[in-house]
């Protein structure tokens, strides 16, 4: 499926308002997807009153260090075998996945929080084994990051039941959730300051393009891929720096403003050249909509392209019934009042 | 890291013995403690965690997450380790365990305001490098502490070593800094663009309070106590003069911007008299109305006003 980076671009909710309502205007297909949320969420978009101010970028030294550093927070090729060999449970990381992006969507997040988030989430699956065949727990453990990180990051944290928006299966108590912090704590050596590829971002778009401010539609393009990258778990063998040394390169070479051969050879000075090359091929290909073939059931890098796909999606919430009996952390079992039916008996083992 | 429900590993409340309690921190109090199996003398921030409410605070949270990330350098305060455990009515509490100093910065210069004294003044510039080193260690590694006051920079009053404390309100820039509303950060050191209602930060709101800092240990009283912010800013205005668009580009569009007295700046030099030049012109570039005008921490640190001090040991 090839994804439209329109619909991306609404779920992934980018900080420019402008930008949603251009994609709003493209036409039918966008209102109707809209359509199909409106039942069980509404997006809220929170609209900065001014411009921002232009961030203060790291100094050189300051990036170097936070190269040195990232690697504390990567969850890396570790949790990338894991995922593929099936000792994680990929689908079940998948949905979470997708929870989250609807819920920063909701409460108006900016594109890095769902990195943190992820971040998060990856970390502490490589890390702690999770009692398996509860999908439960996958959830209480995806509310649990989105809390820490919102309270991270975010002026305005929700309460933990505001939280949980949007159609999950379960509802988790304040203390259950409290009890799933400290874990995720503990077991992240409360290393909670992730580096993620925005971290780099400005940083190396404002050196390739001569240290000048990137333009901004340069900035919104490179957030759109950054995030596009999260989903799946293909660029999960890359680290912070060499996505966001990737994406800049691709998005600066896609306006043809700047000289590809000297941004690579700033750029290498940073991170190694061949992943860096590998990295941008795999953006070209995340961009063009034309992944190559892949084991479906090892990678979903394509978000769904129409209304069908977004309801084959939501068709994960429907795969298995959980109960909670004998767990050793409490939770609320809420059941949907009315059951969604199955559009298509087969989503589940298209994509497992 | 200790594991909840671990057997085998002591309680929070059976590895220390509590000596007194010196403090109420961003959240929770503040004990001075020995851990039984060393001996060692440890700060012990305690945070109980209500089950009715939401989980983990952000300030420990923040805190917590910060000093990880800047562990080990000499100018800001170790945190030894993270420790659960509960309390008598079986609430879970976490302590978090700090490196103990004896005293803080507003003790030091309250001592000496007792006694009639003046600090050395090298004793002076010897706690402004340790303070624009740890500063710059901070915003090197992209944190603003947002707090920075006597009161949360802790000394060792014996070697004179002075370290950063309290990053409850400490912030990553790396990502965008929303606005802030309903914050309760101390007024004397904040700075004029907090005030005015500025909706993004940067670094420069923490050089601020370093200025104020300075000009506080020389003369022993605060530079600017106002006691509302419009008090604040008027304390402000009548020593610096009020700002204009000539000397602040974009001052009368900050939200809470509105037409004030005019006055004309005086020299710094009376208010701190006693501070020699070059000390006056270090000050001078801290308390620049213009955010980007004001000195950063590294490039104070190169001021001349420390060339004659001896770094070494700091």
């Amino acid at each position: 499926m090839a994804p439209s980076f329109d619909f991306a671009s609404s779920l992934l909710c980018t900080e420019d308002s402008a930008v949603f309502d251009e994609s709003h205007n493209n036409g039918g297909t966008m209102m109707s997807m809209m359509g199909v949320y409106e039942d069980t969420w509404s997006p809220r978009k929170r609209h900065f009153d001014e411009e921002p101010d232009e961030l203060p970028l790291l100094s050189d030294e300051s990036l170097a260090m936070m190269v040195e550093k990232e690697c504390q927070h990567w969850p890396g090729l570790r949790c990338l075998n894991k995922l593929q060999t099936g000792d994680l449970d990929f689908g079940a990381r998948m949905e979470a996945v997708d929870w989250i992006l609807k819920v920063r969507s909701h409460f108006g997040y900016c594109s890095r929080s769902s990195l943190v988030i992820q971040n998060y989430l990856d970390r502490f699956l490589c890390a702690y084994e999770l009692p398996k065949g509860r999908v439960w727990t996958m959830q209480l453990l995806a509310v649990a990051c989105l809390s820490l990180a919102a309270k991270l990051d975010e002026t305005e944290v929700p309460l933990s039941l505001d939280l949980q928006v949007g159609e999950s299966k379960f509802l988790f108590e304040a203390k259950t959730i409290q009890r799933m912090e400290l874990l995720v704590l503990s077991t992240l050596k409360w290393r909670m300051q992730a580096i993620t590829p925005f971290t780099f971002l400005d940083y190396f778009l404002c050196k390739i393009n001569d240290d000048q401010s990137p333009l901004r539609s340069s900035i919104m393009r490179s957030i759109q891929l950054i995030s596009s990258t999260a989903r799946g778990i293909d660029f999960l063998e890359f680290k912070p720096s060499e996505i966001a040394a990737a994406v800049a390169m691709y998005v600066m070479g896609e306006t043809q403003t700047v000289d590809t051969g000297k941004a690579t050879s700033f750029l290498i000075q940073h991170v190694e050249k061949e992943r860096l090359l590998k990295c941008v091929k795999m953006i070209q290909e995340l961009s063009c909509n034309s992944g190559s073939a892949k084991d479906s059931s090892a990678s979903v890098t394509c978000l769904p392209q129409s209304p069908i796909g977004v309801l084959d999606a939501l068709c994960f919430s429907y795969k298995s019934d959980d109960t909670n009996a004998g767990s050793s952390v409490n939770s609320s079992h809420n059941s949907p009042v009315a059951k969604r039916r199955k559009l298509n008996k087969t989503c589940g083992a298209d994509l497992l | 890291m200790e594991k909840p429900g671990g057997g085998g590993v002591l309680s929070a409340k059976e590895a220390f013995e509590k000596l007194e309690k010196v403090g109420e921190g961003t959240y929770g109090k503040v004990y001075r403690a020995r851990e039984k199996a060393t001996g060692k003398i440890v700060a012990l921030k305690k945070t109980r965690l209500h089950e009715d409410e939401e989980g983990v605070p952000p300030t420990t949270l923040r805190e917590v997450s910060i000093l990880r990330m800047l562990s080990r350098d000499p100018h800001v305060v170790r945190l030894m380790d993270v420790k659960q455990g509960q309390n008598k009515e079986g609430k879970t509490v976490l302590y978090l365990v700090f490196e103990y100093m004896d005293t803080d910065l507003k003790k030091f210069i309250r001592s000496f305001r007792q006694t009639g004294q003046t600090v050395p003044p090298q004793t002076i510039k010897s706690l402004m490098y340790q303070l624009c080193k740890g500063v710059a260690f901070c915003h090197g590694h992209g944190i603003l502490h947002r707090d920075l006051k006597p009161h949360n920079l802790l000394m060792d009053p014996k070697t004179m070593m002075l370290k950063i404390a309290d990053l409850g309100l400490a912030r990553a820039f790396t990502v965008p800094i929303k606005k802030y509303t309903h914050e309760i950060l101390t007024l004397w050191y904040r700075a004029p663009e907090v005030l005015l209602g500025a909706t993004h930060y940067s670094m420069a709101v923490d050089i601020w309070s370093v200025g104020c800092i300075f000009a506080e240990l020389v003369t022993k009283q605060a530079l600017f106590p106002g006691d509302s912010e419009l008090q604040q800013l008027l304390h402000i205005f009548r020593l610096l003069g009020t700002p204009n668009e000539d000397v602040w580009p974009g001052v009368s569009k900050l939200m809470n911007w509105h037409e004030y007295p005019q006055w004309n700046p005086q020299s710094l030099s009376t208010a701190v008299p006693s501070l020699d030049e070059l000390g006056l012109d270090l000050l001078s570039q801290m308390l620049k109305y213009e955010p980007s005008k004001r000195i950063s921490a590294k490039k104070a640190m190169e001021h001349a006003y420390f060339d004659d001090l001896d770094k070494r040991h700091l």
